[in-house]
């Protein structure tokens, strides 16, 4: 058998449709996955031992968990609790839930970076607690937290072709039935491979730019 | 809206046995990946510039694709060359080629944390290079490895339930085989999500273990 190179370049307009839903989904979890994450780090601001104990034990068991596993029982909760949501949007919730837990660290962790100073100066203005968190510490530490986020966001991406086997089509999707049909899956794969190399390197050099210049910003 | 989880335990030792496999694998392909990416770290640091430069390409190349998409490849791979592996070395490799990567990142990250002068006083003291990286330099990163290696490990460990795309009889799959006897995908999952849980755990535990420990014996200040 002969590999030829021209197979993929004849796919490559198919999987770069494919690309574009990856695409989509990667950025749906990744908006949703940071709420979340804001939302579990409000937690921590409880004196409530129950609330943080909540947000330790998310995060420990999210992070423990396989990502395909929280897929499937996103995938399969559904019907268990008669809500009828489509395989695409269970997926990205999954893959939402996947990065809240390790977006939540990352935001806890440029958190506890924020001088004590600013807290005290805010609750001196007369400023609430949520209102303190919201209007001075987050935005602060939301810009230490960008770099770190944008690299968990190549790690959505690279976890989008979970989402084939729950039916979803995506770009590995896309290339699967692609192959099925043309019998050549290593020159479908490598197109596949390729488009998520350029997405995860472009993104991830871009990450390592921001970080520069969020150094730079923060030591001015 | 009803839950049996009497079924699942009734299954419990089919995914016990799953989970032994996945353990196997494991430690098969992470070990093979500790020695390779110590390789892949010494190139990375080496002065050599085509060392550096085949490192480099290999550690982006990798870490960029995801780990599914790589798997079918090398799936595919071996027949291209007339090879027949089974599933499970087909699994065990591509998953030691990936944690060869990241293992390889994280200690390149931990040698380049010990302070120059270290290696440089090494060398003055009339050791090789790679005697000076391995009795002067990795001792002293150590404190930085044990847990960026854990949180990898443990990433790794993950990453081995998308073997079951592939057909390799782990934990993941055997989750599959037992939902299709008993219809109850979301117990028989949880449960799964449990286990790998508990492995998790496990070696965050270990690891911090034999962390203080080698941080007791092997660090002189």
């Amino acid at each position: 058998m002969d590999f030829q190179f021209s197979v993929t370049l004849e796919v490559m307009p198919a999987l770069l449709y494919g690309a574009r839903l990856t695409l989509y989904f990667s950025l749906a979890s990744a908006c949703l996955g940071i709420v979340l994450a804001v939302l579990l780090n409000l937690l921590l601001l409880s004196r409530n031992a129950a609330l943080r104990g909540f947000y330790a034990a998310y995060v420990s068991f999210i992070r423990g968990t396989p990502t395909v596993i929280l897929i499937f029982l996103c995938y399969y909760v559904l019907p268990v609790l008669r809500i009828d949501l489509s395989p695409a949007v269970a997926g990205t919730i999954a893959l939402a839930i996947n990065l809240s837990a390790f977006a939540a660290e990352i935001l806890r962790g440029a958190i506890a970076a924020i001088p004590k100073g600013q807290i005290e100066a805010a609750r001196s203005l007369g400023l609430a607690t949520i209102p303190s968190f919201g209007l001075i510490v987050l935005p602060q530490a939301v810009i230490r937290s960008i770099p770190p986020l944008m690299n968990e966001f190549t790690f959505v991406v690279k976890s989008t072709p979970l989402l084939s086997l729950i039916t979803v089509v995506e770009l590995m999707r896309t290339g699967q039935q692609i192959f099925s049909t043309n019998f050549r899956p290593l020159e479908v794969l490598l197109g596949v491979a390729l488009i998520f190399f350029v997405i995860n390197f472009t993104f991830s050099k871009l990450a390592l730019l921001v970080e520069g210049a969020v150094q730079k910003r923060l030591s001015r | 809206m009803k839950f049996d989880f009497t079924i699942v335990f009734q299954y419990l030792p089919q995914l016990l046995w799953g989970l032994l496999v996945t353990l196997e694998i494991c430690v098969v392909a992470l070990c093979g990946a500790f020695v390779l990416g110590l390789a892949v770290a010494l190139m990375r640091t080496s002065s050599s510039v085509v060392l550096r430069a085949i490192a480099t390409v290999y550690v982006d190349i990798i870490r960029n694709i995801p780990f599914m998409v790589q798997v079918f490849m090398f799936f595919y791979i071996a027949p291209f060359f007339g090879v027949r592996l089974s599933a499970m070395t087909i699994g065990i490799v591509s998953l030691m080629i990936f944690g060869t990567a990241y293992y390889g990142e994280v200690m390149r990250a931990g040698i380049n944390a010990v302070a120059r002068s270290q290696y440089e006083s090494g060398l003055a003291a009339g050791l090789g290079h790679l005697e000076t990286m391995w009795r002067i330099v990795l001792p002293q990163s150590i404190p930085f490895l044990v847990p960026t290696m854990t949180n990898n490990t443990i990433s790794l460990v993950k990453e081995s339930a998308i073997l079951s795309t592939i057909t390799v009889p782990e934990l993941t799959a055997a989750a599959q085989r037992v939902t299709g006897i008993t219809f109850s995908p979301f117990e028989v999952f949880l449960m799964v999500a449990v286990l790998y849980w508990l492995v998790s755990f496990a070696i965050a535990n270990i690891a911090s273990t034999i962390g203080s420990l080698l941080l007791g014996t092997r660090i002189v200040r």
